[in-house]
C-alpha cells in the first residue's frame, strides 16, 4: 500500500514524455565503417583480436543472413530498415588498454553514476545504506565498460566477465557453449547477432556454487546511428545456482534504433539460473517519433535433469519490442518459468511472450504474463507450449492477463498449446478487461484520487509477477509502473 | 479469362500436377457445364474467384490460418467433380441407413447425392407461410434475382482459399429464406449423402436469410453411402436479421476416405440470436471454418463443437469472430476426444474492434488424449481494441483422470464402461446444447455408439 503510494508520488513528478534516462552523453567513439558486409564483421574481430574459429563462426553467420529475409508474423509495424545505414560497432576511445576503474574515462562513470549505476565497488560498501551487493557489466554501446567485483566472485570459482575477455581466457567454454542453445542458423535477428556481436555479459558457475551476489548487466546504447548487439552467456554447472540482473536505458533521439540481442543460458543437471531483466529502452517521445527497437533473442536450455531456468521481465521501453525468451525443457524433470510485465503506452508496440518446449519426461513449466496497453499501444502476448511425444507427464499452466487503459490502444494474446502425449497436462487461461468501475469506486471511496486508485489496482494486477523480482528490482519497478501509465488514465 | 500462375495446358494430365493447378484446369473443363453460365454477373464471380485461387494455390502450413492443417500436403490431388449425368441409384431406405441415429429426425428434408439434389428422396411439404425454399442449382439458372443479389455478400472473407474455391464450382445447395416473423415449426434438414464407387468431388453453397424475428432451424447431416472417396466444400451463408433466432446444427459424419472442407459465413443484425453445433467423427480430413461477424448491437453467438478422432482422423475448427457492434456475446466451446494418431485442431480468433464496447467473448477448448499419438494443437486468440470489454480463453489438455476413473472402479464399474462414461460426460456438455430434442438424442446415440 505504501509502496503504491508513492508510485503516484513520482508519477506526478515526472511527465510520461519525459524519460528520465534521455541524456546522452558526449565522449570519443571509433566506430566501424557504415553498413554491414563481411568486412565489417573482419573488422568487429579483428578490433577484438579473436582467434581464428570465432571469425569463421562470424561469417557462417554473415554468409547465413545474407540469405535470409525479415521476419514479418509479429503483430508490428515499422518501416523497413535499412541495415546497410547502421554502425555495427562503436566504442568508447578511452577504453582501449587495460581496464581499471581509474583509467575509465570520467564522463562515462559520470554516465553510470547518472544512471545510479555503482560502479565502485568500496562506495557500495560504504553506502549508508547497506543493501545486498550486486557484481556490474557495463556495457556502453558496443563495449564493456568494466566489471565490477571480479576478484571476489573468482574465490568463489565463478567467471563473470565481459565476453570479450572470456573469449581470451576461457576458450574452451566458449567455444564449447556459444550458438549451442541459439545456433546461428536460428533467426534473421539471432544469425545478424551472430556475425556482428560485440561485447556483453559471461557467466560461468562451477559445480556445485551458489554464486555469493547477484549478477548484473547494464547495457546503454549512446552513439547516434549505432545498433547495440550484445552476447550473453550464461553456464550453471552441476547444482549451481545464479541470479543474474539485466537493465537497460538509452538517450533520446529522433531516429530509430536497433538493438539485437541474444542471450543463451545453459542449466546443467540441478542446476538453477533466475534471469531477470527490467527493459527501459527510450520508448520514443510522444508522438511515437523515436525510441529503440529491440529485437532480442533469448533461450534457456535446461539440458540437465532437474535443472530450472526462470525468466522475469518487466517490459516498460522501447518503441518495438519482439522478445520471446523461452526455455528447452530438455532433462527430465526440468522446470521453466516466465513472468512477465509488458507495459506499453504512447505509440509502443509490444509483442513478446515465451515458448515452453518440453522434452524430457516430467518437465514442468509456469507461464504468467500481464499485459497493460496504455494510450494508442498495441501490446501482444505471444506465446507457445508444445509436448513432444516422449515428454510424458508433462504440466503447464499458463496465465496471461491483460488489462486496457483507455479505448485507442489494443491488447491481443496469440497462444498455441501443442499437445502430442496423453500424460502431458496443459492448462491456459487467459483474460482480456479494462479496470472494472465497481473497483474504481471501491478504491476511491476511499479517499484515493483517480491516479492513485488505478496504480493501486494495477500494482494488484502485476502482483504475482512482482513477487518474482529481486528486491534491488522491485522498487524500481513499482515506479516504472507508475511512470508508464501516467496520463493514461480513462 | 485470365488465370496468372498455373498453367492450364501443362495441367492437362490430372496425375502431372498438384491439387492445386488439377482444380484450375478442371475448372477450365467444367465451367461451361456449371449452373448458371452463360450469366455474366454468375460468370464472373467463378471466374475472379478461380483467378484470385490460382495465384495463391491450396494454402500450406506456412500460411498462418493453416498453421495446423497443411492442406496442400493432406490434399495432393483434386478429385474430378460428380458428374450429373451418373446418379448413382440411392434409395430411402439406404440414405436412412447412412444417416443412422439422425434418420429419424422430423424435418422438412433435402436429399443431396453427390452434391444434386433427389427430389424423390426429399420432402418439401409442409412449410408455413413466409418460407421460401429452392436450390442453388434453379436459382443460378433462373437468374433469380434474389439470390443473386445475396450471394457472396454475407460476412465474406476476401482472398479466403476454401470460398473461393466454393464460388468457382458451387453446383447446388439450399436457398432458405424467411420472411420477417416466419416460423417455422420443423427443422430443414440438408441431407448429403455421397455415393458411387469413384473418387467426387462436390461443391455446395447454402444461403440462409431469416428476416426480422424470424426463427428457423437448419440441420446439415453430410454421411457416406459406401467407401467411395470424396471431397467436399461447402460454404453456408447464414444472415440473421434483426432478433432472428437461428439454429444451425452439423453432422460430419462421412466414410474416412472423405475430405470436407467448410465455412459457415456468419452476420448477425442487432439482437439476433444464433447459436452453432458441430459433431464431428467421419472424414480422414475436416476443416471446418466459421466467420462470424458482428453487425448490430446486442447480438449473441454461440459456438459449440465436438470431435471424436481415430486412426490418422485430422479435424481443424477454425473460427474467427468479429465484433464489430456494441454489446454482443460470443461462446467457443471445443471439446475433442483423440484416439490413435488422430489430430484434433482448435483455432479461435475473436476480434473486438474499436469501439465494440461491452463486449462479452469467452472461448475453450478441451481435449481428452487417448493415446500417446494423438495430437492437439489450439490456439485460442484474442484481438482487442476496445477497453471495456470481458474476454477470456482457455484451453486444456490431458489424458483421463486418474482420480476419476478409481472413484467409478471402486464402484464396481468396468474399465472400458467407466472410460466411456467419463468420455460421454466430457462430450455431454456439447450436446447438451443442441436445443432439438430428436438430434440431441440422435447425436448422444452416436456418440455412445463412437464409444463402444
Amino acid at each position: 500500500m505504501v509502496a503504491d503510494v508513492e508510485t503516484i508520488e513520482r508519477v506526478s513528478e515526472i511527465d510520461v514524455d519525459k524519460y528520465k534516462y534521455g541524456f546522452t552523453t558526449d565522449i570519443e567513439s571509433v566506430r566501424a565503417p557504415k553498413g554491414l558486409n563481411e568486412d565489417t564483421v573482419r573488422y568487429i574481430s579483428a578490433r577484438k583480436g579473436e582467434p581464428e574459429w570465432l571469425l569463421e563462426w562470424r561469417l557462417a553467420a554473415y554468409r547465413r543472413w545474407v540469405t535470409l529475409t525479415e521476419p514479418t508474423w509479429a503483430k508490428v509495424h515499422y518501416p523497413k530498415i535499412d541495415f546497410q545505414n547502421l554502425y555495427y560497432y562503436s566504442a568508447p576511445k578511452s577504453t582501449e588498454g587495460p581496464k581499471s576503474l581509474d583509467e575509465v574515462d570520467p564522463e562515462l562513470l559520470r554516465t553510470y553514476e547518472r544512471l545510479g549505476i555503482p560502479l565502485r565497488e568500496q562506495e557500495l560498501l560504504a553506502g549508508v545504506q547497506q543493501k545486498s551487493r550486486v557484481a556490474v557489466d557495463a556495457v556502453f554501446d558496443s563495449v564493456s565498460v568494466v566489471t565490477t567485483f571480479k576478484k571476489e566472485l573468482a574465490k568463489a570459482g565463478v567467471i563473470f566477465c565481459s565476453i570479450s575477455e572470456a573469449v581470451r581466457d576461457h576458450p574452451e567454454l566458449v567455444r564449447k557453449y556459444l550458438g549451442s542453445v541459439v545456433p546461428i542458423t536460428d533467426n534473421y535477428y539471432a544469425t545478424m547477432n551472430s556475425a556482428v556481436y560485440s561485447d556483453g555479459s559471461f557467466v560461468y558457475i562451477p559445480e556445485g556454487v551458489r554464486c555469493p551476489m547477484e549478477l548484473s548487466t547494464y547495457f546503454r546504447i549512446n552513439a547516434e546511428n549505432t545498433g547495440q548487439f550484445e552476447r550473453t552467456l550464461i553456464i550453471a554447472d552441476k547444482g549451481s545456482y545464479v541470479s543474474y540482473l539485466e537493465g537497460c536505458t538509452a538517450p533520446m533521439r529522433d531516429e530509430n534504433q536497433l538493438h539485437a540481442a541474444v542471450v543463451e543460458l545453459i542449466a546443467l543437471d540441478d542446476a538453477e539460473i533466475k534471469y531477470s531483466t527490467v527493459q527501459n529502452w527510450y520508448p520514443g517521445d510522444k508522438d511515437g517519433k523515436g525510441g529503440i527497437y529491440n529485437f532480442v533473442t533469448k533461450r534457456g536450455d535446461c539440458r540437465g535433469k532437474n535443472s530450472k531456468i526462470s525468466w522475469t521481465q518487466v517490459e516498460t521501453g522501447s518503441a518495438i519490442t519482439w522478445k520471446y525468451p523461452s526455455c528447452i525443457l530438455r532433462g527430465d524433470g526440468s522446470r521453466g518459468e516466465f513472468y512477465s510485465i509488458a507495459i506499453s503506452n504512447g505509440f509502443q508496440q509490444v509483442d513478446s511472450g515465451t515458448k515452453m518446449i518440453h522434452l524430457g519426461k516430467n518437465t514442468s513449466s509456469r507461464i504468467i504474463a500481464k499485459g497493460i496497453a496504455a494510450g494508442r499501444s498495441d501490446n501482444t502476448y505471444r506465446g507457445l507450449v508444445s509436448a513432444h511425444r516422449k515428454a510424458s507427464g508433462a504440466r503447464n499452466f499458463t496465465q496471461c492477463d491483460s488489462l486496457l487503459i483507455g479505448d485507442k490502444c489494443g491488447a491481443h494474446t496469440v497462444p498455441y498449446i501443442e499437445t502430442k502425449n496423453a500424460s502431458a497436462q496443459f492448462e491456459h487461461e487467459a483474460t482480456t478487461s479494462k479496470i472494472s468501475d465497481d473497483q474504481m469506486f471501491y478504491v476511491m471511496s476511499r479517499g484515493l484520487s483517480q491516479e492513485e486508485a488505478v496504480a493501486l489496482i494495477v500494482n494488484g494486477f502485476v502482483r504475482d509477477v512482482l513477487q518474482q523480482l529481486p528486491m534491488e528490482f522491485l522498487a524500481e519497478t513499482q515506479k516504472l509502473i507508475g511512470i508508464s501509465l501516467d496520463g493514461s488514465v480513462g | 479469362m485470365n488465370i496468372p500462375a498455373l498453367n492450364v495446358e501443362a495441367a492437362a494430365d490430372p496425375r502431372s500436377q498438384d491439387a492445386s493447378s488439377q482444380l484450375v484446369a478442371q475448372f477450365a473443363r467444367a465451367s461451361a457445364s456449371l449452373p448458371g453460365a452463360g450469366n455474366a454477373q454468375i460468370d464472373d464471380l467463378r471466374e475472379d474467384a478461380i483467378a484470385e485461387f490460382a495465384v495463391a494455390g491450396l494454402p500450406n502450413r506456412r500460411v498462418e490460418q493453416w498453421k495446423y492443417t497443411d492442406l496442400r500436403r493432406m490434399m495432393s490431388e483434386a478429385y474430378p467433380p460428380a458428374s450429373a449425368k451418373s446418379k448413382p441409384a440411392l434409395t430411402a431406405a439406404q440414405v436412412e441407413a447412412a444417416l443412422g441415429e439422425a434418420a429419424g429426425i422430423d424435418a422438412v428434408k433435402l436429399v443431396f447425392v453427390n452434391g444434386a439434389l433427389r427430389h424423390e428422396l426429399s420432402d418439401v411439404n409442409g412449410l408455413p407461410a413466409g418460407v421460401s425454399l429452392t436450390t442453388l442449382a434453379e436459382a443460378l439458372k433462373s437468374h433469380d434475382a434474389w439470390v443473386l443479389a445475396v450471394l457472396g455478400r454475407t460476412n465474406p472473407q476476401a482472398g479466403e482459399t476454401v470460398t473461393l474455391l466454393n464460388t468457382a464450382f458451387m453446383s447446388d445447395g439450399v436457398v432458405l429464406r424467411l420472411e420477417p416473423g416466419a416460423k417455422l415449426d420443423r427443422p430443414v434438414h440438408l441431407i448429403h449423402v455421397t455415393a458411387g464407387d469413384t473418387p467426387l468431388a462436390a461443391t455446395l453453397r447454402n444461403i440462409v436469410v431469416a428476416g426480422e424475428g424470424s426463427e428457423a432451424a437448419f440441420i446439415e447431416s453430410y454421411v457416406s453411402a459406401g467407401a467411395t472417396p470424396a471431397q467436399l466444400n461447402v460454404v453456408t451463408e447464414l444472415s440473421v436479421g434483426p432478433g432472428a433466432k437461428l439454429r444451425h446444427y452439423k453432422l460430419s459424419g462421412e466414410n474416412k476416405r472423405t475430405q470436407h472442407l467448410s465455412s459457415a459465413m456468419v452476420e448477425l443484425s442487432e439482437g439476433a440470436d444464433y447459436l452453432a453445433v458441430n459433431f464431428a467423427d467421419g472424414t480422414e480430413l475436416a476443416r471446418h471454418q466459421t466467420f462470424l461477424k458482428y453487425a448490430g448491437k446486442g447480438a449473441r453467438a454461440h459456438f459449440y463443437g465436438t470431435q471424436l478422432l481415430v486412426e490418422r482422423q485430422h479435424c481443424d475448427m477454425t473460427l474467427i469472430v468479429n465484433h464489430d457492434a456494441v454489446g454482443c456475446e460470443s461462446r467457443e466451446h471445443v471439446k475433442a476426444v483423440l484416439a490413435d494418431h488422430a489430430q484434433g485442431v482448435f483455432q479461435a480468433k475473436v476480434i473486438v474492434q474499436p469501439g465494440a464496447q461491452q463486449t462479452d467473448g469467452r472461448q475453450m477448448a478441451q481435449a481428452l488424449l487417448l493415446s500417446d499419438n494423438a495430437e492437439f494443437d489450439a490456439k485460442p486468440e484474442l484481438e482487442i481494441y476496445a477497453d471495456d470489454v470481458k474476454c477470456n480463453h482457455g484451453a486444456t489438455s490431458g489424458a483421463l483422470d486418474d482420480d476419476l476413473m478409481f472413484y467409478l472402479r471402486a464402484r464396481g464399474i468396468p474399465e472400458i464402461e467407466a472410460r466411456s462414461l467419463l468420455i460421454q460426460a466430457f462430450i455431454g456438455e456439447v450436446l447438451d446444447q443442441v436445443e432439438h430434442e430428436g438430434l440431441r438424442d440422435a447425436l448422444s446415440a452416436r456418440a455412445a455408439r463412437w464409444l463402444a
